[in-house]
């Protein structure tokens, strides 16, 4: 059959027989810095890191490839070889999952940066010098970047932006004299949506609200994204769903289109993201959901007695 | 790897084609992260290949404390870790797929896959096993896990569903990965409490990699109905390490360390279920 494949943004259509595997059509099209051995061999399938070697061409007609011939010229691949991270048989793979990390997280700290590696030998050159190379072509890093994936980081960079959460210090923003309310916030992105939310905690009472929040969904299922993250946030903050009556979510800033958007995801990518909100503002976490008043506030008694 | 001999590739609409196919002597692939290398290198053979890839329904993917965990056979492992009831209540196989080897494999090889290639050092089996998974056939047949290993089931495997834990309950999985099989090592525990959440209602223990997932009735049992100790873990560890007969005395002490821990560790995740705040909102509804 005729399958067709997006080659690093142009479209391709090559004849594969059943046995075919995704590294030959690659190689048989140019693309050969991906070699056909255990951890040699990823690319970027639709968004995601996987091993060419074990997928059948035919069962991937109409995918989206990345590899990292794609990525020439590009900052991460500068800084693979500034910081002497490349020249293995592994770096075209390495260069690979350091680029879908670096999409999902563009702010990225040292310890992720060493966990998205994780499974990699990193033979030749050890790890170190490719958490380099990913570093500096983090936000973080002097040449700021790898562009964020379509539909996944660039709106959460947009909307962190946005609210002014680039010139913040840690442990939460303090909002009154006594340093008792805080500010935090977190960026969550999951199938098709990006979002960000701020929260407000009063740390004597361990009392959360949520006071911002940011949504890039599809337009056609907005109402049902609405919905699905209203009832997140009630699960996440309250012991009840059914208490989620008792507040209105804060108007929502959209923005932009992408893909489809899944409600179930968009709800579950909320409850992670305003945790973390609560965790950046306290400075501690709470164990379970709901994240209730009481376990907030235990969580910060545990973590900062008075 | 080799370059794949050749064979047909079915990609039917329906269970009921597929089934057709399969009873004719296909064989069905999910990601392919375990049958193609075992295809290129000349331990399986197959003319004619089915993916299930095309047949809606399988796709699904649901967690929840009260109704249980199911997973579909075209769902990827990945898929489950942003799952947050998936992390929360059902840790064992949140934990087995976090620890795969490569977690890029994750992205295409499936969870149902896992299971049907049937393998020692595969890790989802021996998590769902002691979740008390059940393997549903098409055609409407369930096969508990436990049994499953014991014999592969005839027919197309559409969908693991484990059961709802406990309200206090927990589990986990452990693995120590020296190699393939049989020197990798892998296990699955859950402890579920009574109502009165100070004795051990029931418990399941799961010991893998050595060899295909089992389940240790006889320390199953002597755990129930016991308070919690560390005695007891390690009285219900060794024998389960008893009953897997393990020759080799440094595999034998790493299956007793690791069968003790995730007990330990299973224990631990289902006391910290009990939670003041819950007393406090059940003591609420029984006075208002």
């Amino acid at each position: 059959m005729i399958a067709r494949f997006t080659l690093n943004g142009t479209p391709r259509a090559v004849e594969v027989a059943p046995e075919t595997r995704l590294i030959e059509v690659l190689h048989d099209l140019g693309l050969t810095a991906a070699t056909d051995a255990p951890g040699c061999d990823i690319v970027l399938v639709d968004d995601r890191p996987a091993a060419a070697g074990l997928l059948l061409a035919q069962l991937h007609d109409g995918a989206r490839i990345e590899t990292v011939e794609g990525q020439a010229g590009q900052a991460l691949l500068r800084q693979f070889a500034a910081q002497g991270a490349a020249g293995q048989p592994e770096t075209p793979a390495l260069v690979m999952t350091a680029l879908h990390a670096l999409r999902v997280n563009p702010w990225m700290t040292e310890e992720e940066a060493r966990a998205a590696l994780l499974g990699h030998a990193c033979a030749g050159t050890g790890h170190a010098p490719v958490v380099a190379a990913m570093m500096a072509a983090s936000a973080r890093g002097a040449e700021g970047a790898v562009t964020p994936g379509p539909g996944i980081a660039d709106p959460v960079q947009a909307v962190a932006a946005a609210f002014g959460w680039d010139s913040r210090p840690p442990g939460g923003t303090v909002l009154d004299d006594g340093g008792r309310l805080r500010l935090g916030c977190a960026a969550a992105s999951a199938a098709g949506i990006a979002l960000a939310v701020e929260v407000v905690v009063d740390r004597d009472t361990g009392h959360a609200a949520l006071s911002r929040l940011a949504v890039v969904p599809t337009p056609r299922a907005t109402a049902g994204v609405t919905a699905a993250l209203t009832r997140a946030a009630g699960h996440a903050l309250f012991a009840a769903p059914d208490a989620s009556h008792a507040f209105t979510l804060p108007d929502i800033l959209w923005s932009g289109q992408v893909a489809d958007t899944d409600p179930a995801a968009a709800g579950q990518a909320l409850a992670g993201a305003i945790a973390a909100a609560i965790r950046d503002a306290t400075g501690t976490h709470a164990a379970d959901l709901p994240l209730t008043s009481d376990r907030i506030l235990a969580a910060i008694l545990a973590h900062d007695p008075i | 790897m080799r370059h794949l001999p050749p064979f047909r590739l079915s990609r039917p609409a329906t269970i009921e084609e597929a089934a057709a196919l399969v009873a004719a002597g296909a064989r069905v692939i999910g990601g392919g992260a375990s049958l193609l290398p075992d295809l290129a290198e000349g331990r399986a053979t197959a003319g004619h290949l089915v993916s299930l890839d095309r047949i809606p329904g399988l796709d699904e993917l649901y967690a929840n404390p009260k109704v249980g965990l199911r997973i579909g056979a075209n769902v990827r492992a990945g898929r489950l870790l942003p799952d947050i009831w998936t992390g929360k209540r059902f840790a064992a196989i949140h934990e087995a797929v976090e620890q795969m080897d490569a977690p890029w494999i994750g992205n295409s090889g499936t969870v149902v896959g896992n299971l049907c290639a049937r393998r020692a050092d595969h890790d989802m089996g021996v998590a769902l096993t002691a979740l008390e998974g059940v393997a549903k056939l098409a055609g409407g047949a369930e096969v508990p896990l436990a049994a499953f290993w014991d014999a592969a089931p005839d027919g197309i495997v559409t969908a693991v569903h484990c059961p709802g834990p406990g309200t206090d309950a927990g589990s986990a999985f452990k693995k120590l990965a020296r190699g393939a099989a049989p020197r990798k090592v892998s296990a699955a525990a859950t402890v579920t409490y009574g109502v009165e959440r100070e004795r051990i209602l029931a418990a399941t223990l799961v010991l893998g990699g050595v060899a295909l997932p089992r389940r240790f009735p006889a320390a199953e049992a002597l755990l129930a109905g016991q308070l919690p100790d560390p005695g007891l873990f390690d009285a219900a560890a060794g024998l389960a390490v008893d009953a897997a007969g393990l020759k080799d005395p440094v595999l034998a002490a790493q299956a007793f360390a690791l069968l003790r821990d995730t007990l330990a560790q299973a224990n631990a995740r289902a006391l910290a279920r009990h939670d003041h705040f819950d007393d406090a909102a059940e003591l609420a509804e029984e006075q208002p």
